[in-house]
């Protein structure tokens, strides 16, 4: 079931997110120095790149929950800010923790949204939402009752999926899906982005450093190196690519341009 | 010329420690006034929310059990003791000028003037603010009030004001109840203790309590959860980064409360009975 809620019109060839030059700076500490990318409609964008080299920021300039210094950021051709997230864009986000509200039920958070606000549901329906949803993440509804600390941390990031897709979002935000999680259970995470963002024309955005996320879902890929973008391209590029900065992050290795 | 390098030093060294220290207290004030500052505008924001649609209703409902009704034991037990040990007081005090009479009023006044209130407000700030700290400053570490943005809520409104409204509503209940378990107090001791006549002893403190004494109070205790809710949303939504930042936030909480209870007393107590 969509929950009803009033989305900006996008035209069609128009990309869902794009950043033209996008500069942030932190005191002392220039984090992006120009950025340029778009991501069309229905794509799964994977923004990788190593620790501290700017991803979350992007991440948190597209959402509009931190102000830039120069450029240009629009979802679905609107302004993201504080007072309009993501531009006012239909979006969900799982976070890197999970990010569940600690006081509420595993059923209150991946309901917290269809029980409030324009498109709001009755108890008993959100209640049959979310036992989808939780059963689309692959847990079983009994946990519903549950609160998040007495899931494990694979859970509590399946949970976090259920809430990020409780209301049918057009765009789902990824801030590293599989930190923190065993390799079976990384692969599982993946396996479920990848038919979630595959449904019905749902857009994706991932950061990550985790290049078995990239090559389980990813289409579009871009590598951020110093707050710049050193590589773009399909995902199917991957492994055929001469780029030495990619070489060296898909490789692993020590040895490069990226240092 | 080692000997006259250090003596350049030490007519450098002497003015400079004298205009280091203005400095110091300089930076301190600033320091202060901008924190006062940043306080005044977060619960203008917060005040401006209160009043604007959407209501979170279940979350003010938690909110009053969490900070009234869970505090009601601590405080009630507080007011007993305190009630008594006031009792007890008065009556050493009043002896030396052979008014004992006074006891009743005099502790009926006390607690619902100053002890009452501001007891309960300090109680409930070492109780609630930190806890308020706390769990905001941890859910802000833990991308939760980010979580909040995302679902289309604002934080403001969700954590804050259901916070704020609920601790200025419940403080005088708890304050009321806070008086009357003190009063409580007061009389078991004189009675059992002091060998005051219990019918004398009620009677005194319905006929010379009144009801500005009362109103008071509880205006008092209204003021005080105001603040207590404010300071402790302030510090846990501007808390640094890592346990250590929701420890700053937590103590910072209840110093900065509890300093704040004390401090406005005095200025309601001159603004109510200076007359």
């Amino acid at each position: 079931m969509k929950v009803s809620v009033a989305t900006p019109p996008v035209a069609p060839d128009e990309p869902v997110i794009e950043l033209r030059e996008l500069t942030k700076s932190f005191p002392g500490n220039p984090v992006l120095r120009g950025v340029s990318l778009e991501v069309a409609k229905g794509e799964s964008f994977a923004l990788i790149g190593g620790s501290g080299t700017g991803k979350s920021v992007i991440l948190k300039c597209i959402l509009g929950l931190i102000p830039w210094d120069g450029g240009i950021v629009r979802v679905n051709g609107n302004k993201p800010s504080l007072s309009s997230i993501a531009g006012g864009a239909r979006i969900g986000m799982l976070f890197q923790g999970g990010a569940l509200f600690d006081s509420m039920t595993v059923f209150q958070n991946v309901a917290f949204q269809l029980v409030r606000g324009p498109g709001r549901v009755s108890a008993a329906e959100a209640r049959e939402i979310a036992a989808r949803k939780l059963e689309r993440v692959g847990l079983e509804a009994k946990i519903m009752d549950l609160y998040p600390s007495e899931l494990s941390g694979g859970m509590q990031k399946r949970a976090g999926l259920a809430r990020a897709i409780a209301t049918d979002p057009d765009i789902l935000f990824f801030d590293e899906p599989t930190t923190g999680l065993d390799p079976i259970r990384a692969a599982g995470i993946n396996r479920l982005i990848s038919g979630i963002v595959g449904e019905s024309g749902t857009t994706g955005f991932t950061i990550t450093h985790d290049m078995s996320s990239v090559r389980t879902f990813a289409s579009k890929v871009a590598l951020l190196h110093s707050g710049q973008i050193v590589w773009n391209g399909a995902a199917s590029e991957l492994d055929t690519s001469d780029n030495s900065s990619l070489r060296q992050f898909v490789e692993g290795s020590a040895r490069g341009p990226l240092t | 010329m080692k000997g006259s390098t250090e003596l350049a030093r030490h007519q450098l060294s002497e003015p400079v420690f004298w205009l280091a220290f203005p400095a110091v207290v300089g930076r301190l004030a600033i320091r202060i006034c901008v924190g006062i500052g940043s306080i005044v505008l977060f619960a203008i924001d917060a005040l401006g929310h209160v009043v604007r649609p959407p209501f979170h209703l279940r979350e003010l409902w938690q909110a009053i059990l969490n900070i009234g009704f869970y505090s009601l034991p601590i405080v009630g037990l507080t007011a007993l003791f305190a009630g008594a040990a006031l009792a007890l007081q008065i009556q050493a005090g009043s002896a030396r000028l052979s008014s004992e009479t006074a006891v009743p009023v005099i502790v009926a006044i006390g607690m619902v003037r100053e002890l009452g209130p501001v007891l309960c407000g300090l109680i409930v700030a070492g109780r609630v603010a930190s806890s308020i700290g706390a769990e905001i400053a941890t859910m802000k570490v833990t991308d939760q009030i980010d979580a909040l943005r995302t679902l289309s809520t604002h934080p403001t409104k969700f954590l804050v004001v259901p916070r704020i409204i609920a601790a200025t509503v419940v403080m005088p209940v708890l304050a009321g109840v806070g008086d009357i378990i003190g009063i409580l107090g007061g009389f078991l001791v004189s009675t059992g203790r002091l060998g005051y006549n219990p019918d004398l002893y009620v009677d005194f403190t319905v006929r010379f309590l009144e009801t500005s004494d009362v109103v008071s109070g509880l205006v008092k205790a209204a003021v005080f959860g105001f603040i207590i809710s404010v300071i402790g949303c302030y510090f846990g939504a501007n808390s640094g980064q890592g346990a250590k930042g929701v420890g700053r936030a937590t103590t910072n909480s209840v110093a900065a409360a509890s300093v704040l209870i004390i401090a406005a007393n005095y200025a309601m107590t001159e603004l109510f009975f200076r007359s």
